[in-house]
């Protein structure tokens, strides 16, 4: 036998006697007719035998007496030597538990912290039809550089060290914390809406701005028209570290790359007083909403009755858009919270229970004692 | 009648009875195990690569330590893996001591030093091989080189030489496997 060998191994350990007595010799065995594992054993041989012939170090019995007298000596002073007060042995016991106290703690920081600070912040985010946008996570901070849509974001309590920062045209927008809704488009943004916490905005040549729940920018006059959001159903889309949606959708993330499932659109909540949504020909009104656009916006009445009709007739689609277009239009309305949970209940007829059940926690979320809240809690399960 | 056996009152006491003995205050016993051992100090720390010059204070340090730590002999493996485990750690400090230091830098301020004093290594010119060994034992790392002496020059077994460095066994294999491969790597070549 020649050339490589599987149990040319086996060698080495034969040698050293590292195997039972039966694998010895049925490598023995083998070794007799293989040149490979032969060759193996020579020049471990070889190897031991040269080692035997490099030159050792080696004294005269002069020297060894001389040094034998130089130990003893030595090893008496040693024994004479007076053992070390008990006292100061334990001080110096004490500092060195102390030390190794110290050493554990500070590891036990050091080990913990990094975890901790490694973690990027939570967050979801529904973005309306055509939104671009792509995310960029790196340890503790989480920064998603917006370039064009409507962004609704829901950060969750952000630990010390976690930073959410949004990146924007012309600026960027770091999140304390909060629900927020923020928009960009031409390079621009249009306008930010804080729903929860706090946000702190800078863009480029104007003073930060720190906006707390229920501010806006720019500041809602008062007959201004609220944007509304896309509604319609999200199809699948996906982000990668530094990728990039152009879909609307509902995105559940914890850092890069983030994990983009089909959801609801989260309706922002308009302020009392506030007119009905804009045509998309106006400016800031996202580029295609879903919601058919009414000339004439219906009393809310009919509105509800209209979206109720859609409903019962089992066209759930058109009843989800009407039920929106209520609750744009008439967000005061007692009924809106009846629309919200009927919308849950018409995307789970069409088969997208997991939009359902999103919807039903968007109404939970909004109405925790709501009317529909048991109903809403069984369509979550 | 039966012979009754006669007491070997000379019979060399054993190795473990001399460190009991040191453990008791018996210098005798220590200059016993002196002299039973030296010669096996003194070939290790020159196959560990100890200068020659400095191999007595190595020595002398190891019977040193030996009576401080007599009492915590275990008899249950030999006399001769724990001074070898004993000498490893003495030539690991020897390898870090302020001394090597102020050789070294005695060495770049051009001053002779023992390196240049002629060694018994060079009574053996005529073994090439013997000779390239040697080169390539000082190029093996600290590690490799004390598992490879002490199973390979010293006749440890791995079980001995895994306790005398404080190391698994597997550990010892492992590193002696590697530092095989290099030496014969290093034979293979000049041949």
């Amino acid at each position: 036998m020649t050339g490589e060998c599987s149990r040319a191994w086996q060698a080495e350990a034969a040698y050293d006697g590292r195997l039972s007595r039966a694998d010895t010799e049925s490598f023995q065995r083998h070794a007799t007719t293989c040149d490979r594992c032969t060759r193996e054993i020579r020049a471990l041989e070889t190897l031991h035998s040269v080692g035997q012939r490099v030159p050792i170090l080696t004294s005269t019995p002069l020297e060894q007496r001389r040094l034998r007298q130089s130990v003893l000596r030595a090893a008496n002073e040693l024994a004479l030597q007076p053992a070390r007060p008990r006292s100061r042995l334990l001080a110096l016991g004490a500092v060195a538990a102390a030390l190794v106290l110290l050493v554990v703690w500070l590891s036990a920081r050091r080990d913990s912290s990094p975890e901790l600070a490694a973690q990027a912040p939570t967050f979801k985010i529904d973005t309306s039809k055509g939104a671009t946008w792509s995310s960029l996570s790196r340890q503790a901070t989480a920064r998603l550089l917006l370039k064009s849509g409507w962004f609704e974001i829901s950060v969750d309590k952000l630990t010390a060290g976690q930073r959410f920062i949004l990146e924007l045209p012309d600026g960027e927008l770091e999140v304390k914390g909060t629900r927020f809704l923020v928009e960009v488009e031409g390079m621009k943004t249009e306008r930010v809406r804080v729903h929860e916490g706090r946000v702190a905005l800078r863009l480029r040549g104007k003073p930060s701005l720190l906006l707390k729940a229920g501010d806006a920018w720019p500041p809602i006059a008062a007959g201004r028209v609220e944007p509304p959001p896309a509604a319609a159903p999200a199809p699948q889309a996906s982000a990668g570290e530094v990728g990039a949606t152009s879909a609307p959708a509902s995105t559940e993330a914890r850092a890069a790359p983030a994990r983009v499932a089909q959801g609801p659109t989260t309706l922002p909540v308009a302020p009392a007083g506030s007119t009905p949504p804009p045509s998309p020909s106006e400016p800031g009104a996202p580029s295609e909403p879903s919601a058919p656009s009414e000339p004439v916006t219906p009393p809310a009445g009919d509105a509800f009755a209209q979206a109720m009709s859609a409903f019962s007739a089992g066209d759930f689609g058109k009843a989800e858009r009407l039920f929106i277009a209520f609750e744009r239009a008439h967000p005061a309305d007692g009924r809106v919270e009846d629309a919200t949970y009927l919308r849950a209940v018409a995307r789970a007829r069409r088969g997208d229970a997991a939009a359902a059940r999103a919807i039903a926690r968007d109404y939970l979320r909004r109405y925790p004692t709501g009317l529909r809240r048991a109903e809403a809690e069984r369509l979550l399960r | 009648m039966t012979a009754l056996p006669v007491p070997t009152v000379h019979d060399a006491p054993h190795d473990a009875e001399l460190v009991a003995a040191v453990s008791r205050g018996d210098l005798e016993a220590l200059g016993k195990l002196f002299e039973r051992h030296e010669p096996l100090l003194r070939r290790f720390f020159g196959r560990l690569g100890i200068a020659p010059g400095d191999v007595d204070d190595v020595v002398q340090a190891v019977f040193l330590e030996v009576v401080r730590a007599a009492d915590r002999y275990e008899a249950s493996y030999s006399v001769k893996s724990w001074l070898c485990g004993i000498a490893t750690i003495m030539a690991r400090r020897h390898r870090r001591s302020l001394a090597r230091w102020a050789a070294r830098m005695a060495a770049w301020a051009g001053v002779e030093t023992q390196t240049d004093v002629a060694t018994p290594y060079d009574a053996i010119e005529h073994d090439q091989a013997a000779q390239i060994l040697r080169g390539a034992i000082a190029g093996l790392s600290a590690k490799k080189r004390e598992v490879f002496v002490l199973v390979t020059l010293e006749g440890l077994s791995g079980e001995e030489t895994a306790r005398a460095l404080g190391i698994p066994l597997k550990t010892v294999w492992t590193r002696l496997h590697y530092a095989r491969r290099e030496l014969r790597a290093a034979l293979e070549q000049s041949t």
